[in-house]
């Protein structure tokens, strides 16, 4: 590398940004509905992702004993997922609710990069409330 | 004539100490351990004289373990994230004497940010190492400093990895300066610190370097810093 290139000016930003992806969570009938809003220049590790490398966005619900999640599937294609993206995860209830909403609180972990920085793993949990008339197995 | 003679006279080089947090498994990093490798090599600051370290974190060990990486370096970049206020860890991190710190291949900052670090004065530190018997005997010196801790890392000069899995699939990585080991090595006390230990010798053959430095446990910055390369 030539001296005058070491230092040389670049488009990096001076700030990197250390949490580059909001989520949030909504219910329908026999989906989650995942919605990852990612920052430009970001991409995150599709759940889907089939080679070696960063952990692929993994997806789990912590009241495993009520809820039963099958596979979720990206809106986008391929081993990244980029800017505003939606992941639809199908369910089940493994038993019938009483007469109030259940809360449940689904925990994602992923890891993503840009072409500056990359993430170490991180985990985000959401929540959500499951109603009486959602299906049962 | 005598000015003559000064202008020819080489400028003193303030030592700065600037620590590359890597990771083999990391996308974004070939470039910063490019970076960090001709800040070694060529040294482009006439005033400084530029000690690098790569230190490589395990976060990214996901698909293929870094041989190079250690929870101790990890655990390391973490206290500099609490030091300095930052949100979280990433990589590649360039910290400049434990004050600074930007993306690891942002050039343009980190000449901005070692510029800054060389506002501050540094006591001279000296560094003798030798290999002995399979050890490392290692001599620091230094004035002052009182309650700083003295550290050294044990560096491979230059190491490569062809890498099979992850983002780096089938590029062969350089590495600068690899840290293979980190000690503490005692508490500056009273009016020098004047310190023999015999470390031992990590898992390289013989391109290694030693780096001393002291570090303020309370603010994270590099007081004093020196190398012997062997």
């Amino acid at each position: 590398m030539r001296l005058s290139l070491i230092f040389a000016a670049t488009l990096y930003a001076f700030a990197p940004n250390l949490n580059p992806i909001a989520w949030s969570l909504r219910v329908e009938p026999t989906h989650f509905k995942l919605h990852a809003s990612i920052a430009q220049d970001y991409k995150l590790f599709s759940p889907t992702k089939s080679t070696p490398g960063p952990i692929p966005l993994q997806i789990r619900v912590l009241e495993a004993a009520w809820v039963k999640l099958g596979k979720p599937v990206a809106t986008q294609t391929g081993d990244t997922l980029t800017g505003e993206t939606e992941i639809a995860i199908p369910y089940r209830l493994r038993r019938k609710l009483g007469p109030d909403p259940l809360t449940i609180h689904i925990e994602v972990r992923y890891q993503s990069c840009s072409d500056q920085i990359c993430l170490p793993p991180t985990t985000r949990t959401l929540e959500a409330k499951l109603l009486p008339a959602n299906p049962v197995l | 004539m005598l000015g003559l003679c000064l202008c020819s006279q080489a400028q003193p080089r303030t030592p700065i100490l600037v620590e590359l947090f890597t990771a083999e498994g990391c996308g974004a990093c070939p470039p910063a351990d490019e970076l960090i490798t001709a800040i070694d090599q060529i040294q482009p600051i006439p005033t400084a004289n530029l000690i690098v370290l790569s230190e490589h974190v395990t976060y990214w060990d996901t698909s293929s373990r870094d041989r190079f990486a250690s929870t101790a370096l990890t655990n390391r970049q973490l206290g500099y994230a609490k030091l300095l206020k930052i949100e979280g860890v990433y990589t590649p991190q360039l910290i400049i004497d434990g004050q600074y710190e930007c993306t690891g291949g942002n050039g343009p900052e980190a000449k901005r940010l070692i510029l800054e670090a060389l506002k501050q004065p540094k006591p001279q530190m000296e560094i003798t190492a030798n290999r002995i018997n399979g050890k490392i005997k290692t001599n620091v010196s230094f004035f002052g400093l009182s309650g700083a801790t003295v550290l050294v890392a044990i560096a491979e000069n230059l190491a490569e990895t062809k890498v099979s899995k992850g983002e780096n699939a089938g590029k062969t990585l350089k590495h600068t300066a690899v840290v293979r080991a980190l000690h503490t090595i005692g508490t500056a006390e009273g009016l020098r610190f004047d310190t023999t230990v015999d470390l031992p010798m990590p898992p390289i053959v013989d391109n290694f370097r030693v780096v001393a430095f002291v570090q303020d446990s309370k603010t994270g910055r590099i007081l004093a810093v020196a190398q012997s390369k062997l």
